[in-house]
């Protein structure tokens, strides 16, 4: 049965303006765990605990946990929701052993991997037009942020009304399917962005075929090998122009 | 001494602080060239730097490039060289001094592991987490400025040493920065969902894009 809770714990908001320092002491012993026990802080003291009892509640929430930073916040409020209606401490660990990963494999993908490329595209597509610099800046600023906030609000108000069965929630809100129409409309944006670019480099100045051909193999090889391209492809930027500026004019 | 605290200011945004992404390429860019006078050079200089970064996915606090005190760097040094010189060597520098960022990164993630197994086995208290966690969003505001500082030196020195050998024409050395932000978004595109996936719609884009541009 659902356990569903409209009373939000005393503390809750000091605790959701913490989560935006959830990260300020990521570690590879707890990674998010030490910063998901100083967000629980306020909630912890407002709930009655002093002394000794509040410090074994922070040390019990302590251990290891990794979540994206933006949905962090889902574990948060139902940890919250949970200590509140006296769930015991093996379980509440246990939920957070069982979330994490669908919180971070779900924000990685939302997040990082769809909403900033696609409106960080969205703001170099304004700047390529020739929008004055604080348009594309202030723009991505806003609509980032916007859905920025909107998910780490919703993602603890849903944590905070359900409890342990938030994950069910998670589930129907299909933020997978939300992530699929992002990837689309950043792919529509890359090819708006490609496409300026070619008229402008290419046919606007009448740059050689052979400069398309190596582009758009160097295009060929990061769509090929993805991300284990990245740090190659770097690394080779940084030799050849120090290998033409050794052999430049002295 | 400003640019050394926007870098703090933009380490802190990347992970520690917020998230609020200020510390992307082409936004740290901007910011740095209106610090330095000329934004629009600092968003031109951005926007190239940010198509290097844009595939980067920081999943699961594996190590990636940190982009925004990299950015001040690439600004800063692009201007102090000026030219297409600048360009080059901004780039390199920015490419190098990102890598360096997300070594650095690593460092002080071990060192915060090890500082919280030293208190922890002398059990930790709520004042204790308290001041270990806000402690290490100061390092890494030191981490930043610091990087951000060594970067301006090193490539200040860099560019002014090696800007005046650079043997490329503007239009030659756009085309080569050109290519190697092109492996980047052949990759981003890939993260989009690959080619099979996305071609439909990427084509339309690209066609649209064609079409807007020679309007």
């Amino acid at each position: 049965m659902t356990d569903v809770t409209s009373a939000k714990p005393r503390g809750w908001m000091a605790s959701f303006i913490r989560q935006f320092v959830i990260q300020g002491s990521w570690n590879y012993r707890s990674m998010l765990g030490s910063g998901f026990a100083f967000c629980m802080i306020p909630m912890l003291r407002k709930s009655g605990l002093s002394g000794d009892h509040l410090d074994d509640a922070v040390r019990s929430q302590m251990d290891t946990f990794n979540a994206h930073p933006y949905l962090a916040g889902v574990a948060l409020g139902a940890v919250a929701q949970m200590e509140g209606s006296g769930t015991d401490a093996e379980t509440i660990e246990r939920f957070k052993r069982a979330i994490q990963g669908s919180l971070g494999g779900l924000g990685d993908r939302l997040i990082w991997g769809a909403w900033r490329p696609a409106t960080i595209l969205m703001a170099l597509v304004l700047a390529w037009a020739g929008a004055p610099p604080w348009v594309p800046v202030g723009a991505f600023l806003i609509i980032y942020n916007v859905g920025h906030l909107a998910l780490r609000w919703w993602g603890y108000s849903r944590g905070l009304q359900y409890g342990r069965d938030v994950g069910v929630q998670i589930r129907g809100a299909e933020l997978s399917r939300l992530a699929e129409r992002v990837f689309s409309g950043g792919a529509l944006l890359l090819g708006i962005l490609l496409g300026a670019f070619f008229v402008s480099r290419f046919a606007a100045e009448g740059a050689g075929g052979l400069w398309l051909f190596a582009v758009i193999a160097a295009f060929g090889i990061g769509l090929k090998f993805g991300h284990r391209a990245l740090r190659g492809t770097t690394l080779v930027v940084v030799l050849v122009t120090m290998l033409l500026t050794a052999l430049g004019n002295a | 001494m400003s640019l050394a605290i926007l870098g703090g200011v933009l380490a802190l945004d990347a992970t520690s602080v917020g998230q609020f992404m200020v510390s992307r390429p082409f936004v740290a860019g901007t910011l740095t060239g209106w610090l330095l006078g000329d934004p629009a050079l600092g968003l031109e200089i951005g926007a190239i730097f940010e198509l290097f970064h844009l595939a980067g996915v920081p999943a699961g606090g594996s190590r990636v490039p940190e982009s925004g005190p990299a950015s001040v760097v690439a600004v800063a040094v692009a201007m102090s060289a000026g030219g297409v010189a600048g360009l080059a060597l901004g780039l390199v520098a920015g490419l190098v001094v990102s890598e360096v960022g997300g070594m650095t990164i690593g460092l002080q993630r071990h060192f915060v592991a090890r500082f919280f197994a030293r208190i922890e086995a002398g059990s930790i208290t709520a004042p204790k987490l308290t001041a270990v966690h806000l402690s290490s969003v100061l390092l890494d505001f030191v981490r930043g400025a610091g990087v951000t500082v060594v970067g301006l030196v090193v490539g200040g020195w860099f560019s002014g040493v090696f800007a005046s050998r650079w043997p490329l024409p503007y239009e030659t050395t756009v085309m080569l920065i050109l290519i190697g932000a092109s492996v980047h978004v052949g990759a981003l595109l890939r993260g989009f969902g690959g080619w099979k996936s996305r071609r439909a719609v990427f084509l339309v884009g690209l066609l649209a894009g064609v079409v807007g541009a020679s309007l």
